[in-house]
């Protein structure tokens, strides 16, 4: 008897202690999947907006005798941005004195909208070249093209 | 007996342990492949838009004072020009359009032509030009014109 009472003691302890380690694992489990699934929806959320921004790249110019280079670039997609928070890269280098200007507005509006069309003044001066160029949009999708500028005959193409 | 008790138990647990691991991996996994499916959409229905948009431009010489562009729609997909941008030697230049309608409606639709009409502020006179006009969806299309 004795005996028999302390085995099922035991094992009640056991029972205890297994149902207590198995409610931590779950709190901590349940704790720990909210979190990484509000960090999941905030990053989906991102992404949505980047998914749902896609610019192009339409063409450029360069003035040779004011070292004016023109980049116009057109909103294809889903998402309204502000095109002054817009980022000119040439070779990797950030290009800070830029004009951005609406050059045709689809939308009607002051904002850069679905097939607005802005241009990007670089005052710049270039040597016969390629070059590569990428232009951001404030939420981070970009165009990436490789230009080639002729100084001399004051063109520049986009390959 | 006692033996059997716990092992039932300990079964039981192990189970639940087993239940609650797998649901939090499903869940998590679910969240990331809803974003994959997502993205891999967008991209085909991009390539849907562009597949397809073909234009050929009929003329390769205009007039200097007020130069123009025939161009006839030989793609299967009707364009809509008011979207469409126009560039002269890389520059940006507004333009006004008037189609040739074999069929009512405001699209250039296959088989139809229409004519652009630009200024000059951008042309260089008894020279080639370099002329690019982009369609909606961003599909260039691209030509040399001789102005004098």
């Amino acid at each position: 008897m004795k005996t028999q009472f302390g085995t099922i003691l035991v094992e009640i302890i056991l029972f205890i202690v297994a149902g207590i380690a198995a409610y931590i694992f779950v709190s901590t489990a349940y704790n720990n999947l909210n979190g990484i699934s509000n960090a999941a929806i905030a990053n989906s959320q991102s992404l949505e907006n980047q998914l749902n921004t896609y610019i192009t790249l339409d063409s450029c110019a360069y003035n040779s005798t004011t070292n004016l280079l023109y980049f116009y670039v057109t909103n294809r997609g889903s998402v309204v941005l502000n095109q002054n928070l817009t980022l000119l890269f040439i070779n990797g280098e950030l290009i800070n004195n830029t004009q951005i200007y609406i050059a045709n507005s689809y939308t009607g509006t002051s904002a850069w909208g679905p097939y607005d069309t802005i241009a990007i003044v670089a005052n710049i001066s270039l040597a016969t070249n390629f070059y590569q160029v990428r232009i951001v949009a404030s939420t981070g999708a970009y165009a990436q093209d490789i230009i080639y500028v002729n100084t001399t005959a004051g063109t520049c193409t986009i390959e | 007996m006692r033996s059997d008790l716990g092992s039932i138990i300990g079964a039981i647990i192990g189970f639940v342990i087993f239940i609650v691991s797998s649901s939090v991996l499903y869940l998590i996994l679910n969240n990331y492949y809803k974003n994959f499916y997502y993205t891999a959409n967008s991209i085909d229905n991009q390539i849907k838009n562009i597949v397809g948009e073909n234009i050929k431009f009929l003329n390769n010489q205009t007039n200097y004072s007020n130069p123009y562009l025939i161009i006839y729609n030989n793609g299967n997909k009707a364009l809509d020009l008011s979207c469409f941008q126009l560039y002269v030697n890389g520059y940006f230049s507004s333009f006004n359009y008037s189609i040739n309608y074999l069929y009512s409606s405001n699209l250039l639709l296959p088989g139809e032509n229409a004519t652009i009409y630009f200024g000059n502020n951008y042309l260089v006179n008894n020279s080639w030009n370099y002329i690019i006009l982009v369609s909606c969806y961003g599909v260039k299309f691209q030509t040399l014109i001789y102005a004098n």
